[in-house]
């Protein structure tokens, strides 16, 4: 038995006084009789005119009993009942579907283990248990729930799941489990784990939880990180972070790979607990790196890292200008630019560009892609502006990445030419007083920038506003950027459906699949360590591959150490001992036990 | 528990403590009362020997003028007494006889023990009633009554003897004004307060004879027939079955001595019984010595009841 509040027990200091009061009552409990001899045949208790002998009555020991009663329901004693075999339960077995969980310290792996355990439990559960199984690594998520799923399914569902997660959110998984719980069933949640989790993980839960712990490894080397660096030299620097969460130190071969083959190798040695950081030039720019640690240790899936680096592009630019000097030097500044100067005379709609720059001029219609309007004629039936009138006021402008790092402030505007209202909407990044400056527009499948102002009033040739803006123009329109590294489970981010309708992407195994704009789930999940290369076809048909580097591990994940899971929460959970027991608490018993003796009491008194 | 006889009665402290109130207080007898004593007289013995002229008949035969009987002549009888003319009709001489009327002694011994005041109302009140009304009886019949109030300390002296029914306010004012308290040993206080009185009577002694174990000495002190002795033997209701249970401290309402005791359903049994063989012991003592022995308790009502007892054992009886 156990108390929910052990200072209740003070209570139980009311049981000397209540004696107290009994000695108190029987000292002032004097009767005067017209003659004594006649009780004389009667034993004399204790002769003299005070009490001075403690003798137990049948109210004073029921009084005590109340008052021990009372006592006691006040420090809330639990106990722990066993559960008949029709009570029903709520088997809610909370699944660590965690990377760590691979670790292969016990055969096959702690996470083959862990759905043993989970099948060994649903096996026990009596034709009137409700089961859920529920995973609390990355975003806890239910699997499967006997309420809705046949008992098969929820077995199939149970052995399909897979270890992949970078993180846990074991509080989070917990508070699913208490939403999850039916009322008036006694709920038992198992936690199957390793208990390799981060300092920030607690559980606290209502209910009693029983901990089904696996694996105590203490042999873990991993590769905590891989960073790619380019700089305009052309030069490639390759970080890494390598970590020994081993209680001995250990002495692994490391290797540098690149789609070029092997680049590096070399031997590495790891002092338990400490990690080292790691440092490569080349020469050359890879599209991807991989870090490798040769050599066994309990597990094998962080002991390789890969990272990628976006494929860098040649963008075309037409320039269709009156005077396309100011322009043409500005576009001249940035890397990987196919440039293609033209007169207005000789532009035809339909050119391959990436992103076309109208300067004074303007076609029939929008070219599509990416396309820049500076300083509009006034004459065009595609965007009817009016003539330019005197900037008066300060500018104010959007924080887009349209504007990244412009300063706008510093610019002396001349005259901005005025946007008359017409079919098309437009978004103002950026205006001077009333009058807009840059603007932002969607027309078909054209998305349009434009600027108003005049270029040759104010200082705007001398004002690095014009070259940045071009520069975060184009990188808008080279499109995504793909991270150097996913991690496993997390979802590989594909571009916009509009600009590459079709991908296939190519997994580290082998396998090819196929992904439509029209396909409404577009988000695969990175399920397999390694490279997937992904070929993007935009909508003229061209094609430009891509490689997302898929990693496993990482701090805590590939710390396989277990924690202590008492300290996880405030109640000890023990393991196996009490399993089947159902607490109660005997607070109310013993309340209403305490009343029925003062009823007893009352009834006794008035006999 | 300690609310539950506070719950049934309003102040444990005053069931405890003697009554403080006064025997006197609203102590009259009804008009009623008085036109029913007027027919009745104590029953005394014939045998008693009178004093004076009353209103009794008397077994003594001697010469009188109002004739009752004829008996034979012996010698030294007075020969002024003989009937004549009956001795002609026969051979032997007869006397003529009378009966001479005479006057009774009535003693009515009053408990002026502590023990007296105890209850609620007191028993002497109820012993008070009774004496007055016993003490009218025996006035407005021409006997000769002396109130001995006996037991309390200290000493109180008797009163009387008178006669005459011109003496009751006088009886009623001593009788009302008499203290109960202490305690002296009854039998002996008795024998005391009847030495100096010569002529035997009737004695009705009113007590609840608390503490008196046996009475054998008193009534072989007061033969009968010369003593007509009535025991009339009143107590408190909750002196024959106490009502107290638990743990009490008792103390002596006359001693002032204190004991504790646990008293339970059993004890009180006990007590109960015990008292029950007490009044059969006194009773039988009384039966024993020719004296009668009435039970009575203090919160009985002077008439019927009370007075009913003594017409039922011909104590009183109508004139």
């Amino acid at each position: 038995m156990t108390f929910s509040d052990p200072f209740g027990l003070l209570a139980l200091l009311g049981i000397p006084a209540v004696v107290a009061l009994h000695l108190l009552r029987r000292r002032s409990q004097r009767l005067i009789v017209p003659h004594l001899g006649a009780w004389s045949f009667l034993d004399v208790e204790v002769r003299g005119s005070r009490i001075s002998k403690f003798r137990l009555t049948w109210l004073l020991l029921l009084d005590v009993i109340v008052a021990a009663l009372i006592g006691l329901a006040a420090a809330g004693p639990l106990v722990r009942l066993p559960i008949g075999e029709q009570t029903a339960r709520h088997l809610i077995l909370l699944i660590d579907d965690s990377l760590s969980m691979n670790a292969q310290d016990i055969a096959p792996s702690r996470f083959a283990a862990a759905k043993v355990q989970a099948s060994a439990l649903i096996a026990e559960a009596g034709p009137g248990d409700i089961i859920s199984i529920v995973t609390f690594g990355g975003v806890p998520r239910l699997v499967s729930d006997s309420r809705a799923d046949p008992l098969p399914l929820l077995l199939d569902r149970t052995a399909r799941l897979e270890a992949v997660k970078a993180s846990v959110a074991l509080s989070a998984g917990l508070a699913l489990c208490e939403s999850l719980v039916q009322p008036d069933l006694h709920p038992e949640i198992h936690i199957i784990t390793d208990a390799a989790f981060g300092p920030e993980a607690t559980a606290e839960s209502p209910f009693p939880l029983e901990w089904h712990l696996l694996g105590r490894s203490n042999n873990n080397q991993a590769v905590l990180s891989v960073v790619l660096q380019t700089d305009a030299s052309r030069l490639t620097r390759v970080f890494t972070q390598i970590a020994n969460f081993g209680t001995q130190a250990a002495t692994r071969m490391i290797t540098l790979e690149t789609e070029a083959g092997l680049v590096e190798s070399g031997t590495v040695e790891l002092q338990p607990g400490n990690a080292l950081v790691q440092v490569w030039d080349l020469v050359l720019r890879p599209q991807w790196a991989a870090v490798r640690l040769i050599g066994q240790d309990d597990l094998p899936d962080d002991d390789v890292r890969y990272a990628s680096l976006a494929a860098e592009q040649q963008l075309r630019v037409g320039l269709v200008a009156k005077d396309p000097a100011l322009l043409q030097r500005a576009l001249g500044a940035l890397p990987a630019l196919e440039i293609s100067t033209i007169a207005p005379a000789e532009y035809r709609y339909g050119m391959p560009f990436d992103l076309v720059v109208f300067e004074q001029y303007l076609p029939q219609e929008w070219p599509p892609g990416d396309v820049l309007i500076v300083d509009p004629p006034i004459d065009s039936l595609l965007l009817p502006v009016r003539d330019p009138q005197p900037a008066v006021g300060f500018p104010q402008w959007q924080k887009t990445s349209l504007l990244r790092g412009v300063d706008p402030t510093t610019v002396r505007w001349g005259s901005i030419a005025v946007l008359e209202e017409g079919q098309q909407d437009w978004d103002v990044e950026l205006g001077v007083g009333d009058s807009p400056v840059v603007l932002t527009g969607v027309s078909g499948s054209s998305r349009l920038t434009l600027v108003l102002a005049t270029l040759s009033e104010g200082n705007i040739r001398e004002h690095p506003f014009l070259p940045l803006l071009l520069s975060n123009l184009v990188d808008m329109a080279r499109g995504p950027s793909v991270d150097q590294t996913i991690g496993l489970g997390e979802p590989i981010p594909f571009p916009s459906p509009d600009l590459y309708p079709i991908i296939r992407l190519v997994t580290p195994s082998g396998l090819a699949e196929e992904y439509s704009a029209l396909l409404p789930d577009r988000a695969p999940t990175a399920r397999e360590v390694g490279l997937y290369r992904a070929e993007l076809i935009d909508p003229e048909g061209q094609v430009r591959t891509l490689y997302y580097a898929v990693s496993a591990g990482g701090d805590p994940e590939s710390d396989i150490r277990p924690r202590d899971h008492e300290a996880l929460s405030e109640q000890p959970s023990p393991t196996t001992p009490e399993t089947g027991n159902i607490p109660f608490s005997l607070r109310v018993p013993l309340l209403a036990l305490a009343c029925v003796v003062l009823l007893l009491e009352a009834w006794l008194a008035w006999r | 528990m300690w609310f539950a006889r506070t719950s049934r009665e309003s102040s444990p402290r005053s069931r405890t403590e003697p009554s403080q109130e006064p025997a006197v207080a609203g102590l009259r007898l009804d008009s009623g009362v008085y036109r029913q004593l007027d027919r009745l007289q104590l029953t005394a013995s014939r045998f008693l020997r009178g004093r004076g002229v009353g209103s009794r008949a008397s077994f003594r035969r001697k010469p009188a003028i109002e004739f009752r009987e004829h008996r034979k002549y012996v010698p030294g009888d007075d020969l002024r007494f003989i009937d004549w003319k009956a001795s002609a009709r026969h051979e032997h001489y007869f006397l003529r006889q009378g009966e001479q009327p005479k006057e009774a002694s009535i003693y009515l011994v009053i408990d002026c023990s502590g023990s007296m005041r105890w209850g609620h109302p007191p028993k002497s009140r109820a012993q008070l009633l009774l004496a007055a009304a016993l003490g009218y009886v025996a006035l407005s019949q021409g006997d000769r009554l002396t109130v001995l109030p006996v037991g309390g300390d200290p000493w109180q002296n008797p009163w009387g003897p008178i006669s005459g029914k011109g003496q009751v306010p006088g009886l009623l004012h001593f009788l009302f004004g008499l203290e109960f308290a202490s305690q002296v040993p009854l039998e002996q206080a008795i024998l005391q307060a009847l030495q100096p009185v010569s002529p035997p009577g009737l004695v009705l002694i009113l007590s609840d004879l608390m503490g008196v174990s046996h009475l054998s000495d008193l009534l072989a002190r007061l033969p009968a027939p010369t003593w007509d002795v009535v025991v009339i033997h009143m107590l408190h209701p909750s002196e024959i079955v106490p009502t107290q249970h638990g743990n009490w401290e008792l103390v002596d309402i006359e001693t002032g001595s204190s004991a504790n005791y646990d008293i339970d359903s059993d004890a009180v049994a006990r007590y109960a019984a015990r008292i029950a063989a007490w009044k059969s012991a006194m009773e039988l003592e009384c039966v024993e010595h020719r004296a009668l022995y009435i039970s009575c308790t203090s919160d009985e009502r002077l008439e019927p009841d009370l007075l009913g007892h003594l017409r039922a054992l011909d104590i009183l009886r109508p004139t």
